[in-house]
């Protein structure tokens, strides 16, 4: 069955949409990770044009976001003046990202930029990932016990404009979480993701916020950046296709309660080493098309559109 | 060969005779093409007679045998629009928009479509100055300058996603009288006012030019939603928020419930 998207403009298999949404909510729920960069590019790959994917995704995270910060908040793990702290940072980067992408769009380079983002931060990241969890594997085959390293004062301390927040136990500069929010919401604009897999490591390992409330606290900004994302795209470029949205995200939900159970019962390092493998995936097919020369090299638009496929 | 001479003579008798009292009728299967929710493109019926009022000439008898004596060919096209073609080149390695051109005023959507193939019965150059098939659609930039390869490649493209179409030899005759052809329009068709032009071609020449409007418009939710994010975006992006965040909420509880 056909359904027409009508801020796409194109008519998409139904049962198509509902695989792909369900199918990265499954894989979502394994992981617990948000699942937009697996999104995005999917709806690509399959033909929405790349700037009505990154904007529809953010409103589709928006959703996927809420209930789970929600939760978190009931069981006292989000760090409001945290929260505030990244999220004003947030709107900063998601304004800053919305300007770039709306000017990439009328150049005709926002695809470019799209993948470009697509193939640094998830080839850094997915590597990172993979070395990790491949060391601590083998760590734990050998026995080995990892020492736990007293944290030492760094440059992050040296900073100014200290803030106290009771939650989490710290006294820090703003400017960090400033930075960070910044960054996510940069990303949250240009490549239609929640951020989660740059916000929670630097939370934890720059931050050094207790890990109860790191969760919570990201989920309860990345509800407010992709909502700013999807305002400002609506605005600029009306790229927020609504429909295509709630069918992603109905079938992501369901996905997401079936792929924690399944995630329960594998290992930690298991895990991580296939998400690994996936992000590598998805990184490794956007180079592919960067890099292999199109059957097609013209593409045809409506002035300031993005090139449909 | 003297029956094809007597043929000849007699159309052209005929067409000097009764022209003027010569009749065309053309009709679409609909007048406007709705897009709606499980719009996947649509097939629409261009129809039309020839009506001879034979009174005033006497040749009447002959024409049932001499046989089809013209061709029809028809012509749907959108409203020109204008568009970016834009040329990848590599670029450090990597395959990137490099030129562009701009052209101005180039259909949306062109299909055509003939009794036969166009050249066996009409001149190029009349085919040019009547703008008939891709070829001859005038692809020009700003500077009212043809673009070359990008005119090549915005036909390629378009053809490519079946916005433009030759079929030559889709238009059939009946009686020599009733002629009908079936057009087909991808879901992807651009919205707005279309235009049918169906041309009676005899020797040569278009001795009858007839135009049926044709309407492409979005309807229902589908026109609600594409008319709102574009006419109110502000209120439209606070919207999308509203739905996505009552939507999350909403399936987190029934998750919760179920689990």
């Amino acid at each position: 069955m056909q359904i027409y998207l009508p801020i796409a403009e194109l008519s998409m298999n139904i049962f198509v949409l509902l695989a792909m949404g369900g199918g990265v909510g499954f894989l979502s729920g394994m992981f617990g990770v948000g699942g937009g960069f697996l999104m995005t590019p999917l709806l690509i790959f399959s033909g929405v044009p790349p700037a009505i994917a990154v904007a529809t995704e953010a409103n589709q995270i928006t959703a996927a976001s809420v209930s789970g910060a929600v939760a978190h908040w009931r069981r006292g793990g989000v760090d409001f003046k945290m929260g505030l702290v990244l999220i004003a940072g947030g709107i900063v980067g998601t304004y800053l990202g919305a300007m770039i992408f709306t000017y990439l769009r009328s150049i005709g380079q926002v695809d470019l930029m799209i993948s470009l983002a697509y193939v640094i931060f998830l080839g850094s990241i997915g590597g990172l990932m993979f070395v990790e969890s491949v060391r601590s594997i083998i760590r734990a085959r050998s026995g080995e016990v990892q020492k736990v390293v007293r944290r030492q004062r760094t440059w992050v301390d040296a900073l100014p404009f200290k803030m106290r927040f009771r939650k989490s136990k710290m006294y820090i500069s703003v400017i960090l979480p400033l930075a960070i929010g910044a960054l996510v919401g940069i990303l949250a604009a240009i490549m239609g993701v929640g951020g989660g897999f740059i916000m929670v490591p630097a939370m934890i390992y720059l931050l050094h916020m207790p890990t109860n409330v790191v969760i919570g606290t990201s989920l309860f900004q990345i509800t407010f950046v992709t909502a700013a994302a999807t305002y400002l795209h609506s605005i600029n470029t009306q790229t927020v296709d609504v429909v295509l949205a709630l069918i992603l995200l109905t079938a992501a939900v369901i996905g997401a309660q079936m792929g924690a159970v399944v995630g329960a019962k594998l290992k930690g390092e298991q895990l991580r080493i296939l998400l690994a493998g996936m992000v590598l995936l998805v990184c490794a097919k956007m180079a592919f098309d960067l890099v292999v020369e199109p059957e097609e090299l013209f593409s045809v638009s409506a002035i300031g559109a993005e090139v449909s496929h | 060969m003297i029956r094809k001479i007597t043929a000849v003579i007699i159309s052209t008798l005929f067409a000097s005779f009764t022209v003027r009292a010569e009749t065309l009728v053309t009709d679409l299967s609909q007048s406007e093409i709705q897009i709606t929710s499980q719009f996947a493109g649509s097939q629409l019926l261009l129809f039309g007679a020839l009506e001879r009022h034979a009174t005033e000439s006497t040749q009447t008898d002959q024409l049932a045998v001499q046989g089809l004596d013209y061709d029809i060919i028809v012509v749907v096209q959108s409203e020109p629009t204008d568009l970016v073609i834009r040329k990848k080149e590599k670029i450090g390695g990597i395959w990137i928009n490099n030129e562009n051109e701009t052209v101005r005023g180039v259909p949306g959507y062109y299909v055509i479509g003939s009794t036969r193939a166009l050249d066996e019965f009409l001149s190029p150059q009349e085919q040019r100055s009547l703008g008939l098939g891709l070829k001859n659609i005038k692809v020009t930039n700003d500077n009212d300058m043809e673009v070359g390869e990008y005119k090549d490649a915005l036909i390629r493209n378009m053809v490519s996603k079946r916005l433009y179409q030759e079929d030559y030899g889709n238009v059939t005759v009946k009686d020599e009288i009733l002629f009908r052809a079936t057009l087909d329009f991808p879901s992807n068709m651009p919205v707005g006012d279309y235009k049918a032009d169906v041309y009676l071609v005899r020797d040569g020449e278009v001795v009858i030019n007839h135009r049926t409007d044709l309407l492409v418009d979005k309807i229902g939710l589908e026109r609600l939603i594409y008319n709102f994010a574009h006419e109110f975006p502000p209120l439209y992006g606070i919207m999308a928020i509203l739905v996505a965040i009552s939507a999350g909420l909403f399936s987190g509880f029934v998750a919760r419930k179920v689990t």
